[in-house]
């Protein structure tokens, strides 16, 4: 077995995550990695397909770039985040920022300043360590 | 002569001859004799009353002292003013001396008058001469002591009678050094000195006093006049001229700008310690030896020759003796007072301390721009790495899967980051040769900007996007790297371009605009494509990163085009809202456009 394949697919009741990324290198890369540990995955080039997609899908976990066009991944975050209807779905950022400074604490209040979006349930720089993805996945969903 | 001879001489001759008017009146100042002089002054007389004769009145005068000595007999002596025979009015001492009877009668009184009318003028003039002059006037007898003095001196030292003259002029108590009075006492010579000494208020006054003597001919005067003019005043506006010529001496001296002035002539009259420095000349070479014309920028002479007064250089070249070219600020004048020329003054400010700040500011930011660039580099390169992670780790999920269209696509996504890797090293290598150094030349800027709006005509046309350009026709030639700029407008219209494509709009609209705004070249790409979000917008500038996917470019365009904008002194700005545009501006002010290359 793959190193990478650390949970068995059974076990994960076919939870659904919705991978938003604007590069579909990165869109395949997780999508297939995600798939061979059980999970059903859907796709995303861009903030307007990413909604229409979770209205759709009612997705349990979504994995967020930041760096995207016509509309960050913060922006969209903030806008998930202020809807009902999305608010508690839990999100994790993959992106090749250096985070911690930036997505965390003070300086993620730079980026969005009200107090009651909370900060995302994870984030992973890019190139990601699967390993470590796989157990944040887990983590969330399990 | 015989006495009895005299005395007929005395008794028919000296009536006639003395040097007075001489008249005989009776008690009814009835004129019964007069003399030769008599009749020349008054006229005829006889039958005429004294007071028709002197005042043409009809009536005696009101105080006669005609009848007062014949009221009293006594003699008596009057100054009197009469009219002479022309009518004219002048003045006479007059003495009156009755003539008694033997019984003791006083029938006739003899009046004896003498013209005095010049004696009186010039004592009047003296008098105004003595109170009025613009000196102090005092007379000095042999101890000193002032005897009189005029109005001036009472107004400035007080009224203090008997006082001597050094205790008035001076409040001392003996007499000063080198006292001229006492010199002109002793030698009956005229003497003079310059002298201080203090008001009736306590001022200080300065004097130049002159002394004479006041008898004609004797050695050892009894008397000696002073006569003192004020030179308070004059010592004063000495005194501030001399601060004032002081204190710009030494304005000059420790300007930071160096200074040079000359005559009319165009001769060096001075030449500040700061222009000894920048020219590498000391004063004495060049004053009263070297013409102005030597050191100041030609612009200067036109200017003055064209008859203008005043010329300043925003940036010209000074040369020092070893015929190297300073960066200086220039400011020349010409010198005039009411019309007349006197010369002129130039002001140089050296600015090579400044254009090393300058310099230095630029290449710190340029280290900052390289910084962020490296950083921006590796997020790209971590994009890179996790799709050849992505590549591998698919083509393995294939392979195990025996899914040969997941290896294939696992394969793809090898080759697109490799060549990805290939386009980074392209640009960055791009970006690292770009920062040697920059070919300015004077450009057309209308020319360049035309050039980079046909290249992109047709591309934008077979895109859908109406690419459009808005350029000023007076814009002036400007000092720029053309090859920079250009790359500059295309990275900004290519840009835009994109922006348009990927936006959810179809069509779209790219304005390509030129303007020339206050001495200020601008460059400006609107589009109205996807626009940018706040974070984007952010790290648009400082981060090395692309909105465009995979292939379509490595975000490395808008750094080259800042540093090559930061090269020329100008900047970079962004105006973008979300889905609406996005408007980049180039501004680049005229004056910190960069010097021309030199060719080698």
């Amino acid at each position: 077995m793959d190193q990478n394949n650390i949970s068995s697919p059974s076990n994960l009741n076919g939870k659904k995550i919705l991978v938003v990324d604007d590069e579909p290198d990165i869109l395949t890369y997780l999508t297939v990695l995600m798939e061979n540990n059980g999970y059903k995955t859907y796709q995303a080039q861009n903030a307007v397909e990413a909604l229409k997609t979770i209205q759709e899908t009612k997705p349990d976990l979504i994995s967020l770039d930041i760096m995207m066009p016509k509309k960050s991944g913060i922006a969209f975050y903030r806008e998930l985040k202020l809807n009902h209807e999305t608010s508690t779905t839990p999100v994790i950022f993959i992106s090749a920022f250096s985070m911690a400074r930036d997505f965390t604490g003070p300086g993620f209040r730079k980026l969005i300043p009200e107090l009651d979006i909370p900060e995302p349930d994870g984030y992973l720089e890019k190139p990601v360590d699967i390993p470590r993805l796989l157990e944040l996945i887990n983590k969330i969903l399990g | 002569m015989h006495t009895t001879d005299l005395r007929d001489w005395l008794h028919n001759e000296l009536f006639e001859r003395v040097p007075s008017n001489i008249a005989i009146i009776d008690r009814e100042y009835r004129i019964i004799e007069a003399n030769q002089n008599f009749r020349e002054t008054f006229g005829e007389w006889q039958g005429k009353l004294c007071h028709n004769i002197f005042r043409n009145r009809c009536t005696p005068c009101s105080s006669c002292k005609a009848e007062q000595t014949f009221n009293d007999g006594q003699s008596r002596v009057s100054e009197e003013s009469r009219l002479n025979r022309h009518g004219d009015t002048s003045y006479y001492v007059v003495n009156f001396e009755p003539i008694i009877s033997q019984n003791g009668d006083i029938p006739y009184i003899i009046e004896m008058s003498k013209d005095v009318t010049k004696d009186k003028r010039l004592q009047r003039e003296h008098d105004i001469l003595f109170d009025r002059v613009p000196c102090y006037v005092t007379v000095l007898n042999r101890d000193m002591k002032i005897v009189r003095n005029n109005e001036m001196f009472r107004k400035t030292f007080g009224e203090n009678p008997e006082k001597k003259c050094f205790e008035m002029y001076q409040k001392r108590t003996t007499p000063c050094e080198d006292c001229p009075a006492l010199k002109t006492f002793s030698d009956g010579q005229i003497h003079t000195a310059s002298k201080s000494g203090v008001n009736k208020n306590g001022e200080t006054i300065f004097y130049h006093v002159t002394t004479s003597s006041l008898n004609r001919r004797e050695k050892t005067p009894t008397h000696v006049i002073e006569m003192s003019l004020d030179i308070t005043a004059t010592r004063q506006l000495e005194k501030r001229l001399n601060e004032s010529f002081d204190f710009q001496a030494s304005l000059i001296k420790s300007a930071m700008d160096s200074i040079i002035a000359a005559d009319q002539d165009g001769i060096i009259t001075l030449f500040n310690p700061s222009a000894e420095k920048l020219f590498n000349y000391d004063a004495a070479e060049v004053i009263n030896q070297i013409k102005i014309d030597q050191f100041v920028p030609p612009d200067f002479i036109d200017v003055i020759s064209q008859g203008k007064n005043h010329c300043v250089l925003a940036e010209a070249q000074a040369q020092n003796r070893d015929k190297q070219n300073v960066p200086v600020r220039f400011s020349g004048v010409v010198l005039k007072s009411e019309e007349k020329h006197l010369g002129s003054a130039a002001f140089f400010q050296d600015l090579r301390d400044i254009k090393k700040l300058e310099h230095d500011k630029l290449e710190a930011e340029r280290l900052a721009a390289v910084g962020q660039t490296v950083a921006g580099l590796a997020h790209g390169i971590k994009n890179v790495l996790m799709g050849l992670d992505g590549g591998m780790y698919v083509i393995q999920s294939g392979m195990n899967n025996n899914n040969t269209e997941l290896t294939h696509r696992g394969w793809e996504m090898l080759q697109n980051n490799i060549e990805r890797i290939s386009l980074y090293v392209k640009d960055f290598l791009n970006f690292a040769k770009g920062q040697q150094s920059i070919n300015v030349t004077s450009i057309d800027p209308l020319v360049l900007a035309q050039d980079v709006f046909e290249l992109f005509k047709n591309v934008a046309h077979k895109a859908g996007i109406n690419l459009m350009a808005e350029l000023s026709e007076t814009v002036t030639p400007a000092n720029m790297d053309y090859e920079g700029i250009h790359t500059c407008l295309v990275n900004l219209v290519s840009n835009a371009l994109d922006a348009c494509e990927i936006s959810e709009k179809s069509g779209g609209n790219v304005i390509l605009r030129l303007l020339d705004n206050d001495e200020t070249l601008i460059f400006e790409v609107c589009d109205d494509g996807c626009g940018m979000d706040y974070e984007i917008k952010k790290k648009v500038f400082t981060t090395f990163f692309s909105t465009k996917g995979s292939t379509k470019g490595t975000g490395l365009g808008l750094l080259v085009t800042r540093r090559i904008t930061q090269e020329h002194g100008g900047r970079i700005t962004l105006e973008s809202t979300e889905s609406k545009g996005s408007v980049f501006r180039l501004e680049f002010p005229r004056k910190r456009l960069p010097p021309l290359t030199e060719m080698t």
